[in-house]
């Protein structure tokens, strides 16, 4: 494991963005996954780069994410193809890529992963109001604590923060620095081979600090944040009726599953002839309980969803993002989520070697 | 003349069944009898079987072309399309030639009609006469009409004429009329059988009698099929395991072993081979369903001698079952009434010690024979003499014996019947139809709410029929579907089972509701009315989605591919040819025959060398020899392998592959020429003397010990046949044998009885002491300890014989063609007593000693079942896949391959082409594994369309 550290820089964006831009340059990797700001949306989009003269947009640690970008990611490297590709991703969107790695959507080979410590983000909508009235606002939001405080209610209880998984790990948290890490022998291949292919311009040493009892201290405040929001949650789905209640208003949408990261399936089951009624059933359905809501099958759907994906949680709160009826989907598949992984011994987007417990499907079971 | 079976199998049990399974999924059609009134042999009465302790006897059943045959728990009863059961028979005489025989069979009536008889209990009722049942050990009691074995389906009732007094009482209250007590036994001829194979299996010996284990004066002393249904949950006390005499829970058991075997003053010079493994598995049962640990099973050697035996006996040890080397003194009752056994153990200390009961280990009878007719050309018998065998042994000898009725079926050109399954693809026209069965549901149901609520909500008409059993009901059934043009149907009634075998035609599509068990489970006559709607219901669901199943073809290759130009791949080599399947050998050396060179049985070595003869000159065979298999894929009916032969590579089609790759020798290597194998002494004694005077002969070396923790099986029997031809050449030789337990199952009794008559010495080793050997310029001291002296002993010997065991091939085929295999390296079977040469993946088939240790003739057994379970597949030219298989839909197939993981019958593979995941028809048994792990249903089952499941459950849940 080496560090390296990067001074030159005092908004870590341009630090990230200038690790990215040499690593095309220098053709230590064939594209970058990153994202970017084009001229037809306001919020950067990840995009696949691979002309190094086309970086200029490249805005990596923006508070906002338009959407959990580990399927886009997976579609990239659905199978290997010995293009290889540094993924720029936020904590939360790794542990959804190895998810994703695990039930075979795609593979690990040609991708160096980048990360860094998240502060969250906020709602797209809330980010281009921000940004209608202050062009800083990507930088500002690191020194100012006030925009960080209109991160989502998940980032906010969300102590999942620092990298896991990454290849190379950048902090920004308890450093003034922004101290690259090579955390896997990949991720040190990489940064050395920068180094010496441009002369050690970026100014890479050995060593840095980081003050630990900051990192902790924000997660445990973050802990504390998530405690309070899952007792809470626990509250308003403890029963059928309660559950029902949280999620009256469901159209039968399907963007959450839509945003979902690791909702793999090609066509949601929900999708498909089964849930697609013919009228007489709506009319037994109707007969028998005199009073038929409708649309249908709400509960079963995000039941179902429960039961297909909570192990695979990653808790990146975007299911709520993209509510039309603003259900706090996250927050119930969080709180439900967390105690699905904790009985199977399994923690979402953790250990790539663990199999997701359904894989690991035994005779004996 | 009337040629319509290719075959009689008498004895309809575990044997019996396989056979007539065997032809019946050739299509040959098989007359089944037996003399009980029931089918399943012993096995209905057991429960459980080592090494899982679960039954498993269901997996016997075909897996191809599975729709001719009912596919539920083969315990209740055998249905398949070509097989005819007919109880209560026996063979009388056997005449004409094969191809042609007349068989003459006594026929002991039933007293009941099956057709008629509802199983509504009305006879037993007022049947005055009260017997032992011997189903459940007489343990408990029955009347003399009677269900034979609970479980059976359908339930209908037969008469004992030998206790039943002929009163009438049944007669007439029988509501249909079923009961006939006057017929007496017929004698019935059929003519134009082919061949008659003879599974009438043994009996079981009986104890009473015998002072020694005094079961007329202590109830607590019982056989081991009357503890296993103890055990059982159909047993006499209903699954609560308490002992006869007082219903005191059970919790500590002393199993006597060799109960009737074993023992000379009865003219039972034999191993009944079963038994230790019986008790072993009962004593884990019972240690596992009490949580008890303080049993005891008394034996003189423990013959675990089946491959997973030894690791299952240390199971069965850790969980705290004692194994007590003795004899047997006595059995008698305490002072506090419990049986007590006194007994002196290994030190020949006499000792004495009490239970709770007393399970006598019970062999065959002894001096049984095989009727005079199966000297009959055509007529084949699963054994020798009459035998009880081990499950996979009778499962491989069944084969074994109607591979040959198959020679004749074919040979004599009879008829063959395979499926042919009408599709009904009609739009679902439903109706109802209710049986009120005279006034009892009238009063116990609201037919008229069943009615109107049915129609309003789902708008399907009823019928109530008052008898839908008699011939009046029957006629308006028969009407009313064709008046309303009905397609499907939902029948509810007292016992569906009249129904089911009437309506087994395909183009109408029929569930079937049992009311009687709606008004059984529910305590009024809403309760039971609402219970009947919501099945009703449920039913409807399922019904109106119901997709007719397709039937997919497939042509396959029809040529063999067998691994192994040994003994178990001639034999299957052989039996492919014989029944027009070329085959490919693929033989690794640049020979054929594998271990003959080891083999010193004469008569043994002229049949091998035969079989060599036959299969070398066979212009059916191909012989590849110095070539191995390197690479295969391909699903079953249509498999590519890719076989390396000195440097250059041919690509074989085949429909099935075999595989007999064999094994030898464990390797051992001593440079002494003092020190010899048991294996390469028995060659050498073929050709001289031994001139040693003290010989010593060391069984088990390492073998039943870690890293090779099993029994070879084969090297006992040969070591005695070593020790008792040097004592034949040299009587005054002394030789002495150490051993852990002479493992001579079967008639290899007799070899250790008559080695024991000559004076060889045996002494036994515990497994944590090998004796010691020093080696000195004379020869060999063996330090060892004497159980008897109870001491340690020195013994000198000139000539020292190891058994070494046997070893599977180093091969990697597990590898190659994805098998599974057990700890120690042999091929796995799908299932060790039930389908032993069939391997995980449909159509690769394993034998010999690749899978287990066996002895030559075995070995050649298994190699022709094996054989027979392939030509299931290579017998058609195409392959008709079971109408119920999984399917993937691409277009919405994520590819996780959740799936392929959870097949259990790895009927699912991911193609190197597309990456796409497909189904291999032919092995998918359609249980909906993947299904239940596909998350968006891109795996779907046809006939069981979630759909219609959905609808159904939803109706269910009202």
């Amino acid at each position: 494991m080496t560090t390296y550290i990067d001074q030159t820089e005092s908004y870590k964006g341009e630090a990230i963005k200038k690790l990215a831009v040499e690593l095309l340059k220098n053709n230590t990797v064939d594209s970058l996954f990153i994202p970017f700001q084009n001229s037809y949306s306001g919020i950067p989009m990840p995009s696949l780069i691979s002309d190094p003269e086309k970086t200029d947009g490249i805005e990596p640690i923006a508070p906002v994410a338009p959407f959990n970008s580990a399927k886009q990611a997976a579609s990239v490297i659905k199978y290997a193809t010995g293009k290889k590709t540094a993924f720029f991703l936020r904590p939360c969107e790794i542990r959804a890529l190895v998810e994703l790695v695990k039930l075979n959507q795609c593979t690990l080979e040609d991708a160096v992963i980048i990360s860094y410590d998240c502060y969250g983000r906020v709602e797209n909508k809330k980010y281009l109001e921000l940004l209608s009235s202050n062009d800083q606002v990507n930088k500002d939001f690191y020194t100012d604590e006030s925009l960080q405080n209109e991160t989502t209610t998940t980032c906010k209880s969300c102590d999942a923060f620092t990298p896991l998984n990454a290849d190379i790990a950048i902090s920004f948290m308890g450093t003034d620095q922004s101290v690259f890490e090579g955390t896997s022998e990949k991720g040190s291949d990489v940064l050395s081979s920068l180094n010496s292919a441009i002369g050690g311009s970026l100014d890479l040493k050995s060593g840095g600090s980081i003050d630990q009892s900051i990192v902790e201290g924000i997660k445990e405040k973050r802990s504390k944040e998530k405690e309070t929001l899952f007792s809470k949650t626990s509250e308003t789905i403890k029963d059928v009726d309660s559950f029902q209640k949280m999620i009256g208003s469901c159209l039968n949408c399907y963007n959450c599953r839509t945003a979902c990261p690791v909702c793999y399936c090609k066509e949601c089951v929900f999708l498909t002839d089964i849930f697609l009624h013919d009228p007489d059933i709506l009319h037994q359905r109707s007969i028998k309980k005199g009073v038929l809501k409708l649309p249908v099958d709400t509960t079963m759907f995000h039941m179902t969803r429960i039961s297909h994906i909570s192990h695979s949680c990653v808790g990146c709160g975007q299911c709520t993002s993209v509510c039309p009826s603003d259900i706090q989907v996250a927050d119930m598949f969080r709180t439900v989520s967390e105690k699905t992984q904790e009985k199977l011994e399994y923690k979402a987007g953790q250990n790539i070697e663990q199999p997701i417990p359904f894989l690991a499907y035994k005779e004996e079971n | 003349m009337d040629r319509k079976f290719s075959t009689l199998v008498a004895g309809a049990g575990i044997s019996g069944v396989r056979a007539a399974l065997d032809l019946a999924e050739l299509g040959y059609r098989v007359l089944l009898i037996d003399k009980k009134a029931s089918a399943g042999g012993i096995l209905s009465q057991l429960d459980y079987q080592f090494p899982n302790d679960h039954c498993g006897m269901c997996r016997t059943l075909p897996m191809i072309d599975r729709n001719n045959g009912a596919q539920f728990c083969l315990r209740k009863g055998i249905f398949h399309k070509n097989i005819t059961f007919m109880p209560g028979c026996e063979i009388e005489t056997v005449k004409g030639t094969p191809g042609n025989l007349s068989i003459s069979l006594k026929r002991s009536p039933l007293g009941v009609d099956p057709e008629k008889c509802t199983g509504c209990l009305s006879c037993e009722s007022v049947c005055p006469v009260t017997v032992k049942e011997d189903f459940n050990g007489n343990l408990s009691q029955r009347k003399a009409i009677y269900l034979p074995v609970p479980h059976n389906i359908p339930n209908k009732r037969v008469i004992d004429f030998e206790s039943c007094t002929k009163c009438g009482e049944c007669v007439s209250e029988c509501p249909t009329n079923a009961i006939d007590i006057t017929k007496d036994v017929g004698i019935e001829t059929i003519d134009g059988i082919g061949s008659v194979i003879l599974a009438t299996g043994t009996e079981l010996y009986n104890p009473d009698g015998v002072d020694l284990y005094n079961t007329s004066k202590i109830k607590d002393v019982v056989t081991a099929t009357a503890f296993e249904r103890i055990m059982s949950s159909s047993g006499p006390y209903k699954g609560k395991i308490q002992r006869p005499s007082d219903g005191k829970e059970i919790k500590k058991v002393a199993f006597i072993q060799c109960v009737g075997s074993r023992n000379l003053m009865i003219g039972a010079d034999y191993c009944s081979s079963v038994c230790c493994m019986f008790a072993l598995k009962e004593a884990a049962l019972l240690a596992e369903k009490t949580k008890s640990s303080d049993s005891a099973i008394f034996c003189m050697d423990l013959r675990t001698f089946s491959r997973d035996g030894e690791r299952y006996k240390e199971r069965v040890k850790e969980k705290g079952v004692r194994f007590i080397r003795s004899r047997i003194h006595s059995v008698e009752k305490d002072d506090s009434g419990n049986p007590s056994i006194s007994y002196v153990d290994a030190d020949g200390k006499q000792k004495s010690e009490s239970f709770d009961l007393v399970v006598l280990s019970t062999g065959k009878s002894q001096n049984l024979t095989h009727p005079s007719f199966i000297e009959n050309e055509g007529v084949f018998g699963i054994s020798e003499t009459p035998d009880f065998k081990e499950i996979s042994d009778s499962m491989i000898n069944s084969s074994f014996a109607s591979s040959k009725a198959i020679q004749i079926a074919k040979e004599y050109d009879y008829e063959t019947k395979k499926s042919s399954t009408q599709i009904n693809d009609d739009d679902p026209k439903l109706h109802i139809i209710l049986c009120s069965c005279g006034n009892l549901f009238k009063e116990n149901v609201d037919l008229t709410k069943i009615t109107e609520d049915i129609s309003r909500i789902y708008g399907i008409g009823i019928t109530t029929i008052d008898q839908a059993c008699s011939l009046e009901g029957w006629s308006e059934l028969k009407s009313i579907i064709d008046e309303k043009g009905v397609n499907r149907l939902i029948i509810g009634a007292c016992n569906p089972q009249i129904f089911s075998t009437k309506l087994s035609d395909n183009s109408l599509l029929t569930e079937i509701i049992t009311l009687a068990e709606h008004i059984s489970d529910t305590e009024s006559v809403d309760e039971a009315t609402k219970s009947i709607l919501s099945e009703i219901a449920s039913s409807i669901g399922r019904l109106k989605k119901y997709t007719p199943q397709k039937v997919r073809s497939m042509n396959i290759s029809k040529r063999a591919l067998v691994l192994g130009g040994g003994i178990s791949g001639l034999s299957s080599a052989k039996t492919l040819s014989d029944s027009g399947v070329p085959v490919t050998i693929v033989e690794k050396s640049d020979k054929l025959g594998g271990n003959l060179p080891f083999i010193s049985d004469e008569t043994v070595i002229k049949s091998i060398k035969n079989l060599i003869e036959k299969v070398s000159s066979d212009s059916n065979i191909d012989i590849l020899f110095n070539s191995e298999l390197s690479s295969h894929k391909g699903v079953p009916g249509k498999f590519e392998s890719v076989i390396s032969k000195e440097n250059t590579e041919l690509i074989v089609q085949t429909g099935s592959i075999i595989v007999a790759t064999g094994g030898g020798k464990a390797s051992f290597d001593d440079e002494n020429e003092r020190v010899k194998t048991t294996f390469d002494l028995s060659i050498e004694l073929m050709e001289k003397k031994v001139d040693a005077k003290n010989i010593v002969m060391m069984q088990c070396k390492d073998s039943r010990v870690e890293p090779f923790n099993y029994c070879s099986r084969i090297c006992c029997g040969k070591a005695l046949d070593n020790a008792i031809k040097i004592k034949e050449q040299n009587p005054d030789a002394k030789i002495t044998m150490f051993y852990r337990d002479i493992m001579a199952y079967g008639d290899i009794e007799k070899k250790y009885t008559e080695a024991r008559r000559r004076g060889v010495i045996f002494k036994r080793f515990e497994k944590e002491k090998y004796p010691e050997v020093i080696s000195n310029d004379n020869g060999f001291t063996i330090k060892a300890f004497d159980f008897i002296l109870n001491e340690d002993i020195e013994i000198k010997a000139d000539l020292l014989v190891y058994s070494t065991g046997v070893a599977p091939q180093v091969d990697n085929l597990e590898k190659t063609l994805k098998l599974k295999t057990t700890v120690d390296g042999f091929i796995k079977e799908v299932d060790f007593k039930f389908r032993p040469v069939d391997t995980g993946k449909e159509g690769i088939f394993i034998c010999g000693l690749r899978r287990n240790p066996a002895n030559a003739s075995e070995a050649e057994k298994e190699g022709v079942s094996a054989a027979q379970r392939a030509l299931r597949l290579l017998n058609s030219e195409i392959l008709i896949s079971s109408g119920q298989v999984a399917h993937v839909r691409h277009s919405i197939c994520s590819r996780c391959n959740a799936c392929v993981t959870a097949c259990p019958y790895t009927a699912r593979f991911v193609s190197v082409e597309d990456r796409k995941v497909y189904v291999d028809d032919i092995s998918c048994q359609g249980c909906g594994t993947c299904a239940s792990v596909c998350p968006n249903n891109a795996t779907i089952i046809e006939g069981f369309e979630e759909k219609g499941i959905l609808d159904s459950i939803e109706a269910a849940l009202g």
